[in-house]
């Protein structure tokens, strides 16, 4: 288990990391979410020992982080970066021995990722000449090729279109079902939220909510109500007590009710209005349950 | 796996990835030697051999030494820069530094380039002679074997004086800047030697020679001419590596930490920003 416990940094007079802890264990696989500027990029750098804490510490298996457990880590860091003129094959290995690996257990590791992510024909070409996926893929393999015990990925899906997204989610689910620790951030609440079963969310350095999505969402005293009737606009929301309008644009509008509504009255309403195409009873989105939260 | 392991690997890693300049350079050199030679073999073939000898022979080569130390010295310090500025630009260094400290990545950037500079001026210098030899074209002078040897030891002590200092000052370089201008200071206070040091060359040993021999940053540029020359006292040279060894103690941890605390913060860093944020790093 690799536990995050009072972090604490200041830069000047920025508080990056405000008595930050959490934890994700072994098979876990762990969203960190927050808006940008949280502290998510110092508190994953910290896991490596690239920042000095303030104050705080950092523990896998209950000792404190050391050389040993480093290099059974993987990480990708949020500003991507592999050595521009060397060859894909001969730079995953490189990172695998770097991390311990003998020659030939490096290489053999290294092959395997790069067929398992249909790059074995490019294994000869240098890193500059291929396409920006690509790379990304080279650099997923690099924090791969150790088969590490954690793995901390910074903003593994920005940049991704939603097919690479759900491969990248689906590469790190494998990493976590074969036990891995994997902790991965964002600063998109709602494109994640489907991708990964717990989160921590973080702002201004603190963590302000943890624990399963859809415990999150469902713990929320507000539900979602989205209707989009057929040309009868959106006016009779208006009248509806205890709601509260998110969102209307032509016919489509998203009310905000409390948890204990009962959606059959909504639906009565709506359909006085007009015909629904449709109607749903959500509990809020990541995002919502995030700006509840902070704006507590 | 245990530090030196990293910094081994390190090492291979810069080896492989400069081989190829590596022989380009070689090859031009060995060539320049050998053919300037060949060619002084044909300009000279009716005088017979050149023969150089007494104080003309050492001033040549302490002039020799001179120049080949201030160039060997210069040129690895830029590699250096460039190597380390690039590893920051391309921002592969993070993910390496999740794998080992800081001073062990530069330590095997260091020694790796280091080796390459002093294989290449040992290729030169040795083509120089063999060819020199074989064609019989001067006879090489009598102080030529410790000249060697204090051209040697002095590339060994100026480079590791210099190098982490240029690396540390690799690191503060922006993403798109250019390396020279970070590179202009020290070559400043390299090139001040130098200067004293090969305009002394005919008029011998004098004040600031010798007080430039003495002072660490100075001595790998002064010292060896003084000594190929037979100015300098044994006391003065055991005293000025003395110094200099104690000065590279310092230099590089003093460096190294300027290293880790500037490479991973992403624009231009001065050298106080660096000094402060190392204390950040593990």
């Amino acid at each position: 288990m690799l536990v995050l416990e009072g972090l604490h940094k200041r830069y000047g007079d920025v508080v990056a990391l405000d008595a930050c802890s959490f934890g994700v264990g072994p098979g876990q696989m762990v969203g960190f979410l927050g808006p940008n500027g949280a502290g998510k990029t110092t508190a994953m750098r910290s896991v490596f020992g690239l920042v000095g804490l303030d104050a705080g510490v950092i523990t896998w298996n209950g000792r404190p982080l050391d050389r040993g457990a480093w290099l059974g880590f993987g990480y990708m860091p949020e500003e991507r970066g592999l050595y521009p003129r060397m060859r894909v094959l001969e730079q995953v290995t490189y990172f695998g021995r770097l991390h311990g690996m003998s020659r030939s257990d490096a290489g053999t590791a290294a092959g395997r990722l790069l067929e398992a992510f249909g790059l074995a024909d490019r294994a000869q070409i240098r890193l500059q000449d291929l396409s920006h996926g690509n790379q990304q893929r080279v650099q997923l393999a690099v924090a791969l090729v150790h088969e590490p015990k954690v793995l901390v990925l910074d903003e593994p899906f920005s940049g991704l279109d939603p097919v690479a997204a759900e491969m990248m989610a689906a590469i790190l689910r494998d990493q976590a079902a074969g036990g891995a620790a994997v902790l991965f951030s964002s600063h998109q609440l709602d494109v994640v939220e489907h991708l990964c079963e717990d989160v921590v969310i973080i702002n201004e350095g603190r963590v302000v909510l943890s624990g399963r999505v859809d415990a999150l969402r469902a713990a929320s005293p507000h539900r979602y109500v989205d209707v989009l009737l057929d040309g009868g606009g959106t006016d009779w929301a208006e009248a509806v007590e205890g709601a509260e309008i998110v969102m209307r644009s032509g016919d489509r509008v998203r009310l905000m009710v409390d948890r204990d509504s009962d959606p059959a009255e909504l639906v009565a309403r709506a359909r006085k209005a007009g015909e629904i195409v449709e109607f749903a009873f959500l509990p809020p989105r990541l995002s919502e349950v995030f700006r509840e939260a902070v704006t507590r | 796996m245990k530090p030196w392991h990293s910094v081994l690997l390190v090492m291979g890693r810069e080896f492989r990835a400069r081989k190829r300049g590596f022989l380009i350079v070689s090859f031009v050199l060995v060539s320049l030697a050998v053919g300037g030679i060949v060619i002084a073999d044909f300009a000279t073939a009716s005088h017979g051999r050149a023969r150089i000898s007494g104080s003309e022979a050492d001033q040549l080569l302490g002039a020799l030494s001179v120049i080949l130390l201030f160039l060997a010295i210069l040129v690895t310090g830029q590699v250096i820069m460039e190597g380390v500025a690039e590893e920051k630009r391309s921002r592969v260094v993070e993910v390496v530094l999740g794998t080992m400290h800081p001073r062990h990545l530069l330590a095997g950037k260091v020694t790796a380039i280091g080796l390459l500079g002093f294989a290449e001026i040992v290729l030169a210098v040795g083509s120089l002679l063999v060819t020199a030899d074989i064609f019989d074209v001067f006879e090489v002078p009598k102080g030529t074997a410790l000249g060697l040897v204090t051209v040697a030891v002095w590339f060994l002590l100026g480079f590791s004086l210099y190098s982490m200092v240029y690396g540390a000052a690799g690191a503060l370089v922006a993403p798109h800047e250019n390396v020279t201008n970070a590179a202009l200071p020290i070559n400043i206070v390299l090139l001040i030697p130098y200067v004293v040091a090969v305009s002394s060359v005919q008029a011998g040993d004098n004040v600031l020679l010798r007080v430039l021999s003495l002072v660490p940053l100075t001595a790998p540029l002064s010292m060896p001419l003084r000594m190929v020359r037979g100015f300098a006292a044994p006391w003065e040279i055991a005293a000025s590596i003395a110094l200099v060894i104690v000065t590279i103690y310092g230099l590089t941890r003093f460096a190294g930490r300027l290293y880790a605390g500037a490479v991973m913060q992403g624009g231009k860093v001065r050298w106080v920003q660096a000094w402060r944020s190392a204390g950040d790093m593990r």
